[in-house]
């Protein structure tokens, strides 16, 4: 039996002296309930599903303004000498400098951008727990393997490696995600080898084993249930910094297709322009700054709420008032 | 040549050409300083330069880069030359070199007949060996047998294929010589001789042509006309190894490269001024720094003085308005006629079923193209005007005309995509279109593929380094027939103003000589145009030659081996210190030998 059921079933269903009686809450529901009192990573969440809205409404945006986000409009984008239009009627948010509407552009590359984040998250967590689940559980040389595998990874200049792969194998979305994914599943599989690393030692993996479950068993349905909590924690962590990785290589040219809108390869365009076309830098940078911060935000209420011996400055702060 | 944004023309007149020069930019200036600033020259400082990437070739035999040219202007000189100056008119004419004088009919130089040129090497040039040799008749002999060399060979064969008696035949059967050989490829070098070749003695040089050619000193005035040493004979041209081991019979050496990294050129201590009436040399030396793809990071540094001269980025676009607002003397717009860039098809490409080979696809394309809106990517009507022909205004043989008209020249897809269907393509196409990462070339790739998109034509674009670019991607020919790329947006500057009939058509489309380093990138070939190109240079005088230069850019045009896009001047920027900052319009780059650096 995991631990998982065993705490389930260790809480006991007793009767309060006034005779009410008491509900069992298992540790999802309560770490769900403390996450909902933390009120500002209920205020991330809020602006992340804002976010996920705003994206997945972009081809809205793109009737409203008509405008299609590949589309140059250098008629009316740019003026006589070239320079972007600012926000005006036509381009709520300004255009770029080749005449293309910054708003519509921004909004798609949000899908861009949530969706590598996402997408090389779950990849690099898919990876990161069988890799450490694996090294962690069955030990030996397949530990040693893998484990001087994830010190390789962590060990390498990622930026300048991930430069010479995108470049080398192409610039697209497919490719940007693979590559942050190979770069973050070494962070994710060196925290789940150490919890595994505990977890075999416990009592309940020593009983499944005498009860005759093989190792693949275990793992399955011991071991994994009981990483849920740090893996989660971890994941929303990773998703900003994927966000972020992603920008970092598009706006070094290394990301997706030039023409394909991400706030990275967006922030790389206007960096010829902050001095002269504001919008064309601030839409993608506030989007950027105001979506990490929020998964960043509301990653630290998940890790608080599933260990609530964590406290942060600011639940103090806010405590002490 | 490739220019570093990049681009060729035939003077009409030259009361044409300036009149244009004056319309844009008061004689060779717009919107800040004339970089004629007065003062006593000092000597003295290291220019600090900053740009993207390596140049296409450090080897003067095969560098056909403003950029490479710009940087081997230093180290390598021909026989000729002309003056830098920011006023047009005055940096056409040529002026002797390495040459003691211009050769001319009065003084003996030219015979008769017009076919044969005997040249005097000015006495006192050194190369920096140990010990300091000079430089003599056999060292330009030698220079030029290079530039058929195997392994490297010259884009500006055709230059000197068609006018010198003999070099035709000796390049064809230099280049069946093993490429990856130095001895095999010295051997043959040096044990067979060019016919209108001769080294008569240490001094005199003797050129035979086939026939007269009046721009003959012209073609030996470009870069690849420089002396190259009997050392250069134990290294395959161009290679690594060879670019660590340049020689110098100019003011300066290369001390040290990190390729797309760095260039030092430091104080040549064989050269003497006395010997040199091209290159005062007032700096000691040239630091270039490389790996910097933004312009306007580059743009910032200049402006703030930690660096003095973009290498390969113009003036952004975005930095336009508020220099000539603020009416900044380090900034110009300097007269330098140009077809840049252009879109080149690979005729040669399999790809689509071999779309591109057939004339009626290309030729749907060329209403694709919105050129209004790269007019205004670099920077409005100040810099650019749209253009509808291979020769751009201001050369020989350039007659108004656009074979592709669209209204103000923004595109007509709707009649590019009926055309595509007409041809046999319904469904559009895809194209394989590598683009380079500096300057403005990203935008230009992204316009064009939102362009071709309305067309129904797919683009993939995918980012290339200049260098690359130029040395390796458009000019290696297996590239062209194997389909990796489809179409490209090059550069071409004139390689020379002035009777400059041949320096646009000959080099980009003349298809007998396609081959390696062939900036014909395409392999458009064509026998009626070189027909023409064999008239044009045979003709009595110029107007003739005028007459068949555009017969072959109609031509050219109604195959459609090309989408010109524009006639561009060059926006340039210099650091406040930068003194005497002189313009050579057929590098796109301000004279690194004489300008000289304010405390």
């Amino acid at each position: 039996m995991s631990l998982t059921e065993a705490q389930a079933e260790v809480v006991p269903a007793g009767v309060e002296p006034s005779g009410r009686q008491i509900q069992g809450r298992s540790p999802w529901r309560l770490a769900f309930a403390r996450l909902r009192r933390d009120r500002l990573a209920m205020v991330s969440l809020t602006v992340i599903v804002l976010m996920v809205l705003f994206a997945l409404s972009a081809p809205l945006w793109a009737h409203w303004t008509g405008h299609s986000f590949h589309k140059t409009y250098p008629k009316t984008g740019l003026d006589e000498s070239g320079q972007p239009a600012g926000p005006n009627g036509e381009f709520w948010l300004g255009a770029d400098s080749i005449g293309r509407d910054v708003l519509v552009r921004a909004v798609y590359g949000a899908r861009v951008s949530l969706m590598v984040g996402l997408a090389a998250t779950a990849l690099a967590t898919v990876f990161g727990v069988v890799t450490g689940v694996l090294s962690g559980f069955l030990g030996g040389w397949v530990d040693t393997v893998l484990a001087r595998f994830m010190d390789i990874v962590l060990s390498f200049p990622y930026v300048l490696i991930a430069i010479v792969i995108a470049t080398t194998f192409g610039a697209s979305v497919p490719m940007t995600i693979i590559v942050i994914a190979f770069f973050s599943f070494a962070a994710m599989a060196r925290v789940v080898r150490g919890q595994v690393l505990s977890l075999r030692e416990k009592e309940f993996i020593e009983a499944a084993r005498s009860l005759g479950a093989g190792s693949l068993r275990i793992m399955a349905v011991d071991v994994l249930p009981n990483l849920v909590a740090p893996v989660t924690v971890l994941a929303s962590l990773l998703v900003p910094q994927a966000i972020v990785f992603e920008s970092t290589l598009s706006f070094l040219g290394a990301g997706v297709d030039p023409s394909t809108p991400s706030w990275g390869s967006m922030l790389s365009e206007a960096q010829d322009y902050y001095r002269t076309a504001w919008w064309f830098l601030f839409v993608p940078a506030g989007l950027l700054l105001v979506t990490t911060f929020a998964f960043n935000i509301l990653g630290d209420g998940v890790r608080d709420a599933f260990d609530p011996r964590t406290e942060r400055l600011i639940h103090k702060g806010r405590r002490h008032k | 040549m490739a220019g570093k944004d990049n681009g060729a023309k035939l003077i009409a007149g030259m009361g044409v050409l300036s009149l244009a020069l004056a319309a844009c930019g008061g004689g060779g200036g717009d919107g800040g300083g004339s970089g004629d600033e007065g003062g006593a020259p000092k000597k003295g400082g290291i220019l600090k330069i900053v740009g993207s990437s390596d140049p296409d070739h450090v080897d003067t035999a095969s560098s056909y880069s403003t950029v490479g040219q710009a940087l081997s202007r230093n180290y390598a000189r021909p026989l000729f030359g002309t003056k830098s100056s920011n006023k047009f008119d005055e940096a056409v004419p040529l002026q002797p070199d390495a040459a003691e004088a211009l050769p001319t009919k009065e003084n003996g130089g030219i015979s008769g007949d017009g076919k044969t040129y005997t040249i005097k090497v000015r006495s006192g040039i050194m190369w920096n060996t140990q010990p300091a040799r000079e430089v003599t008749a056999a060292d330009f002999v030698r220079g030029y047998k290079r530039l058929c060399n195997p392994a490297s060979p010259s884009g500006a064969q055709p230059y000197w294929r068609t006018t010198i008696d003999g070099m035709d035949e000796y390049c064809a059967a230099f280049a069946k010589v093993d490429a990856k050989s130095a001895k095999a490829i010295a051997d043959y070098q040096n044990k067979h001789e060019v016919r209108g070749l001769l080294a008569k003695d240490d001094r005199t040089l003797v050129i035979k042509l086939k026939q007269p050619a009046s721009d003959l000193l012209n073609i030996l005035a470009m870069q690849f006309g420089s002396a190259a040493p009997k050392e250069y004979d134990n290294y395959i041209p161009d290679s690594p190894e060879f670019r660590k081991h340049t020689i110098s019979d100019g003011p300066y050496q290369i001390t040290s490269y990190t390729p797309n990294k760095s260039f030092v050129l430091g104080r040549n201590p064989a050269w003497k001024a006395e010997t040199d009436p091209m290159r005062p040399a007032y700096i000691d030396g040239i630091q270039l720094t490389l790996g910097q793809d933004s312009p306007d990071a580059v743009q910032q540094q200049l402006e703030q003085g930690t660096a003095d001269l973009a290498w390969d980025h113009p003036v952004p676009t975005s930095a336009i308005p508020r220099l000539k607002r603020d009416k900044d003397p380090g900034f110009a717009i300097r007269s330098a006629p140009s077809s840049n860039p252009y879109l080149v098809f690979n005729t040669l490409s399999p790809n689509n079923n071999g779309a591109l080979k057939k004339k009626e696809v290309r030729q749907a394309i060329e209403y694709a193209i919105d050129k209004s809106a790269l007019v205004k990517i670099y920077g409005g009507p100040d810099v650019s005007e749209p253009l509808g022909q291979v020769i751009p205004p201001g050369n020989v043989g350039y007659v108004k005309y656009d074979a592709y008209p669209t209204p103000n020249s923004a595109g007509d897809p709707a009649k590019c995509k009926q055309m595509l269907a007409a041809a046999g393509y319904p469904n559009g196409l895809k194209l394989k279109f590598p683009y380079r990462v500096s300057s403005n070339h990203p935008k230009v790739a992204q316009s064009i593929k939102d362009n071709l998109a309305g067309c129904g034509i797919t683009a993939d674009i995918s980012p290339d380094n200049n260098g690359n670019f130029y040395g390796t991607s458009l000019v290696t020919p297996a590239n062209a027939k194997e389909g990796k790329w489809d179409i490209a947006a090059p550069g071409w500057q004139p390689d020379w103003y002035g009777n400059n009939g041949r320096s646009i058509i000959q080099p980009l489309f003349e298809g007998r000589s396609y081959g390696p380093n062939s900036t014909n990138y395409g392999g458009y070939n064509n026998p009626e145009v070189d027909k023409l190109i064999d008239q044009a240079l045979q003709a009595p005088d110029q107007n003739a030659a005028a007459e068949a230069w555009h017969k072959a850019d109609q031509l050219i045009m109604q195959d459609a081996a090309v989408v010109p896009f524009m006639n561009q001047n060059f926006t340039i920027y210099h650091s406040k210190r930068v003194k005497n900052a002189q313009f050579i319009p057929t590098l796109q780059a301000y004279d690194f030998t004489k300008l000289w650096l304010a405390s």
